[in-house]
C-alpha cells in the first residue's frame, strides 16, 4: 500500500496519510468492489443466456428463435 | 413623390440656394420629411425613455405590441462560473461553490493530460465542504472500443457515485451535463467520455446517465478515478442559460 496519497480540494493539494489515507483506500475498495458484483452478475446472466441459448438451437430451433423465445430479440 | 422607408431606403432630393420653390417641389418637400418621419416614428414606436436613459449594451427592445424600451439583452449560451486545475498524480478533485439557483443545467467539461491506468472515471455530488458518499446514485450506460464490436453495459442501482466516463493513460475528454443539482429535486445527469488509449492500440468511448435518489440541494461535486490517479488537465464547469 503506498504511504501517501494526493488529493485536491479546489486549488489546494493535500497529502492524505495514515487514518484519512486508509479511510480513502477503503472508500475505493467499496466502490471497485459494488462495480465488480454487478459485472459478476451481469457476466452470470449472460451465461445462463448462453446456455439456454444452446439448448433451445439442440432442440432444433435457428439462433434467432431461441433469442425469441426467451426474450432477449 | 412618395416615400420608400421601410421597404427601402429614401434618397431625397435636396434644394439648392438657386432654386426656386417650385423645382424641387416645396410642398413636395415638406410632404416627404413628414411622411418619412411618421414611418420613422411607426418603426420605433411609442416609448418615453430616451437613449440617455439607457445603460452601456442595453438595446432598444419592444415591451408591447407598438412600445420600444432600452433593455438589456440576455445572453445565449455558457456562462464560465469555474475552471480547476487538476494537478499532478491527484486521486480526486473538489470543486466546490458551483451550483446556485442563477442556473437550472450546468455543463461540466473535464480534459485529463494523463492517468496511472485505464478505468472509471467517476463523479459524486456535493454540499458544505461534504461529498455524499451514500448509497444515493443510480446509473446506466456503456463503453465501446474501437477495435472490436462488443460493449460493456455498466450499472448501479444504487451505487454510491456516478460514472461518468472512463479515463486512461493518453488523455481523457469527458463532458457532464448536470440538471438542477442546486434544486430540491432529483438531480439527474448525463456524460459522455473519450480516451485515446495508444497503450492499448484504441480508443474507447462511453455515455452514462443517471440519477440521485435524494432530493438534497447541492453546491459543487467531486470527480475522481476509481483507481490509481490522474494527472493534470482542467474541469470547467459552465451555467446554461434557461
Amino acid at each position: 500500500m503506498s504511504e501517501s496519497i494526493f488529493i485536491q480540494n479546489n486549488d489546494e493539494i493535500i497529502e492524505l496519510k495514515g487514518k484519512d489515507l486508509q479511510a480513502f483506500l477503503d472508500d475505493r475498495a467499496e466502490i471497485k468492489a459494488q462495480a465488480d458484483a454487478v459485472e459478476a452478475q451481469r457476466l452470470e446472466r449472460a451465461t445462463k443466456l448462453a446456455s439456454a441459448i444452446t439448448k433451445l438451437k439442440a432442440l432444433g430451433l435457428t439462433e434467432t428463435e431461441a433469442k425469441i423465445i426467451i426474450g432477449i430479440e | 413623390m412618395a416615400i420608400s422607408f421601410p421597404t427601402s431606403l429614401d434618397n431625397f432630393t435636396n434644394p439648392s440656394s438657386g432654386n426656386t420653390l417650385d423645382s424641387p417641389s416645396h410642398s413636395l418637400q415638406h410632404s416627404d420629411v413628414n411622411d418619412a418621419v411618421e414611418a420613422i416614428e411607426a418603426k420605433l414606436g411609442v416609448g418615453a425613455s430616451p437613449a440617455g436613459s439607457a445603460t452601456a449594451g442595453q438595446v432598444l427592445t419592444i415591451s408591447a405590441a407598438g412600445t420600444s424600451t432600452w433593455s438589456t439583452p440576455n445572453a445565449d449560451g455558457l456562462t464560465l462560473i469555474k475552471t480547476t486545475t487538476i494537478g499532478t498524480t491527484v486521486s480526486s478533485v473538489n470543486v466546490d461553490d458551483v451550483f446556485s439557483d442563477s442556473y437550472l443545467t450546468y455543463l461540466v467539461s473535464i480534459t485529463i493530460n494523463g492517468a496511472s491506468t485505464v478505468s472509471a472515471l467517476r463523479c459524486r455530488m456535493r454540499v458544505s465542504g461534504s461529498d455524499n458518499t451514500s448509497s444515493n446514485y443510480r446509473y446506466t450506460g456503456e463503453e465501446r472500443y474501437s477495435g472490436v464490436d462488443t460493449e460493456a453495459v455498466q450499472r448501479e442501482n444504487p451505487g454510491t457515485s456516478w460514472r461518468v466516463g472512463t479515463y486512461g493513460q493518453e488523455g481523457t475528454f469527458c463532458e457532464i451535463r448536470i440538471d438542477r443539482p442546486f434544486a430540491t429535486t432529483y438531480t439527474r445527469y448525463r456524460a459522455f467520455s473519450t480516451i485515446a488509449d495508444e497503450t492499448n492500440s484504441r480508443t474507447i468511448s462511453t455515455y452514462h446517465g443517471g440519477s440521485l435518489t435524494v432530493t438534497t440541494s447541492y453546491t459543487g461535486l467531486t470527480i475522481f478515478p476509481d483507481v490509481g490517479s490522474i494527472n493534470g488537465g482542467s474541469i470547467t464547469v459552465y451555467g446554461i442559460r434557461r
